[in-house]
């Protein structure tokens, strides 16, 4: 591992009061300050998204224009990061669309929307690093040899250009919950992936979770005891 | 007096100079970053005589609004005039979404000033939204900031 996400020091930091600067605070008001650390996690107004609901998001221009909707997400398996959004044209007969949407160019992933600046952030496909969503399908392993499950979708927080991969959600093995059924995996700072594996720590084992405000805590919390390691 | 798009539109213009119709109000064009009405546009005219600046009106009457000539009156210039009349311009019915890609409700009415063609807000699902969290209003939806809670 070489390069991290700018995040990573938002996310590796925790004890780190101050919120990072950004567009946010234009409209905000005096909002009361969230708890440090969540804020530190995924800062106020953005949310973690699996990445598997966000194709078909409309594509929206601060200004209120469409051109695009999104088509799939693209990781860089070697980075752990998301670096965009490959596109197609509104609606289900919607024909492939040759620009993508580097991360750099996203304002903010909504529920309903990704907010981009202008349409001027939209690139060529050659600006996009990594390959479709092949972690999809990826085993999640632990560095002790313990296989936790099969990945079926990737959590992210996308905002201000920065995408974080916070974790996984898998469908447990035997080993990992013997009820089976989805759990969501933190990602840890530190990780190796390849075409076939994700190696995780086995102490990822004792933060699986169930749900997102769950996820959202066990990657706060597995952070920093990793960071105290 | 706030007036809402839905009341002026249809609203004949009247050229006081040779008492005769030009028109009726058919949209806005509203410059956000300046929080103004830059231009009425009407239909049942021309298209070379379909955008009427706001400098032009004389005055927005409870019955029509008023022009002193038709000279003033002239042909869209630029995008955000081209695209009036469309059907993607029609800012009522339209989504309303924060800067953060969350749908809060949809764009009930426009609301301006009708003397000095303030941009005053939205009806954004029956509640007043304060033009300056209103970042633009383009073809798919009207972009605002997190209104505070």
């Amino acid at each position: 591992m070489t390069s991290r996400p700018a995040s990573d020091g938002e996310l590796d930091a925790p004890t780190d009061l101050s919120p990072p600067p950004d567009a946010r605070s234009q409209g905000g008001g005096p909002a009361p300050g969230p708890d440090p650390v969540e804020a530190a996690t995924v800062p106020e107004g953005h949310r973690l998204v699996r990445a598997s609901g966000l194709t078909g998001l409309d594509v929206v221009t601060l200004e209120g224009n469409r051109a695009v909707e999104v088509k799939d997400v693209v990781f860089d398996k070697a980075a752990g990061t998301l670096t965009g959004f490959t596109l197609r044209k509104p609606g289900l007969l919607g024909g492939p669309q040759k620009s993508v949407l580097p991360v750099s160019g996203v304002q903010a992933v909504g529920r309903d929307a990704v907010m981009i600046p202008s349409h001027a952030v939209l690139a060529g496909p050659e600006e996009l690093v990594g390959s479709g969503d092949n972690i999809i399908g990826d085993r999640v392993i632990t560095d002790d040899g313990t296989e936790l499950g099969i990945v079926v979708d990737v959590i992210a927080s996308v905002h201000d250009g920065v995408a974080d991969v916070i974790g996984f959600e898998i469908t447990a093995s035997a080993n990992a919950d013997p009820d089976g059924g989805l759990l969501l995996v933190p990602m840890p700072a530190a990780h190796s992936m390849s075409g076939e594996a994700v190696v995780v720590p086995a102490r990822v084992r004792e933060h699986l979770s169930r749900d997102l405000d769950g996820l959202q805590a066990s990657v706060r919390m597995f952070r920093t005891q990793q960071d105290e390691a | 007096m706030d007036v809402k798009l839905s009341d002026l539109r249809h609203r004949d213009v009247l050229d006081i100079s040779s008492a005769t119709t030009v028109g009726r109000v058919q949209g806005l064009v509203i410059d956000f970053t300046e929080q103004q009405v830059s231009a009425l546009t009407i239909d049942k005219a021309s298209i070379e005589a379909s955008v009427l600046p706001w400098d032009q009106v004389k005055s927005v009457g409870p019955d029509a609004v008023t022009v002193d000539g038709s000279t003033g009156l002239r042909a869209p210039s630029g995008p955000a005039e081209e695209r009036v009349g469309a059907k993607t311009d029609e800012p009522i019915g339209k989504r309303v979404l924060t800067e953060f890609g969350d749908q809060i409700g949809t764009v009930d009415d426009v609301v301006i000033d009708d003397r000095s063609g303030t941009f005053r807000g939205l009806i954004v699902d029956g509640r007043p939204l304060d033009a300056q969290l209103v970042m633009g209003i383009g073809d798919h939806a009207a972009v605002v900031r997190q209104p505070p809670s």
